[in-house]
């Protein structure tokens, strides 16, 4: 049967993006980490990220990226866009280039915590940004809470992944 | 896609992982270096702009400041040196949160306003303490 490689691809995509945007939805009900800089939540949207680089490849993970931040858009307004959507595709880019290495091959903890560093320090960049004022002062907590988060969400990438990898080989969706 | 599984921890995590820690503490050196200073004054902004700078001192009456940009209102109050923001109507309440801040470097910062209130030197940083001849 020949499967229609369109549909395929989009409704991958939509299923990443709801998953996505569900876990930032839960996120957002958590109590904040605490922490010295408020807001600091543990990432977990991350996991689909970090899922849709090592299943679908580079473009659906970015569509992701990209269709999470809209959502951010509608629900939160342009300030919160700009800051979800640096910090996106800052950890997106960054972890599709690790994932991508194999000499030496990283872990899933290794790449989460990558990835969170890098959403992490591009938000406080998008921060500097938009308000002018240095606030790298916080640097040196953000890199602790993003190996500790990172941690979380790459302990779970690694249980996740090989259920879904094996529901893709089975279906035939992805070559074996 | 890839043929093998992915391991939960592998060498080049431990690179990763001390690269973060790292920089993590070169900005804790640098940060802590500046901490304990006398001549203190808090520079607020909105928009990007300095709306005011105030010196702090120990012996302060309590002050308040209110800011309005963007259809957002903040109060930042100052007492004994220590800055922060009494009261914002922002969403999420992260300014609020926050608490006191009262050392070089630190600040606080409410997005969606677009305000700012950071800690700065007043000293002239030439970066000696003292030349002996």
């Amino acid at each position: 049967m020949k499967k229609n490689k369109l549909t395929l691809s989009l409704t991958q995509n939509a299923l990443f993006c709801a998953c996505a945007i569900v876990l930032s939805i839960f996120e957002s009900f958590l109590p904040d980490l605490p922490v010295a800089v408020p807001g600091m939540k543990p990432g977990l949207a991350n996991i689909v990220t970090m899922t849709a680089i090592e299943v679908l490849g580079f473009s659906s993970s970015l569509y992701v990226t990209v269709a999470k931040s809209c959502f951010v858009l509608l629900t939160r307004g342009v300030t919160a866009f700009l800051m979800s959507i640096s910090g996106g595709l800052c950890s997106m880019v960054l972890m599709y280039v690790i994932m991508r290495s194999k000499k030496p091959r990283f872990g899933c903890i290794g790449t989460a915590v990558a990835g969170a560093f890098a959403h992490n320090m591009a938000q406080l960049t998008m921060a500097s940004l938009l308000t002018n004022t240095l606030i790298f002062y916080y640097v040196p907590f953000i890199s602790i809470i993003s190996v500790v988060t990172g941690s979380i969400t790459g302990t779970a990438v690694y249980f996740v992944l090989p259920p879904i990898v094996r529901a893709l080989k089975h279906s035939g969706d992805i070559p074996k | 896609m890839s043929n093998n599984k992915r391991n939960l921890f592998s060498k080049g995590d431990i690179f990763i992982v001390g690269t973060v820690i790292i920089i993590s503490l070169c900005f804790l050196f640098s940060a802590f270096n500046s901490a304990n200073e006398s001549d203190k004054a808090v520079c607020i902004k909105v928009n990007g702009e300095i709306y005011t700078e105030i010196s702090l001192s120990k012996s302060q009456e309590p002050r308040e400041i209110r800011l309005e940009n963007n259809g957002h209102n903040a109060v930042i109050y100052i007492e004994k040196g220590e800055v922060c923001f009494s009261y914002s109507d922002c969403p999420d309440k992260l300014c609020v949160n926050q608490g006191k801040i009262s050392k070089t470097g630190e600040s606080i910062v409410c997005l969606p306003g677009r305000f700012s209130a950071s800690i700065i030197s007043l000293k002239n940083d030439s970066g000696l303490d003292a030349v002996v001849h």
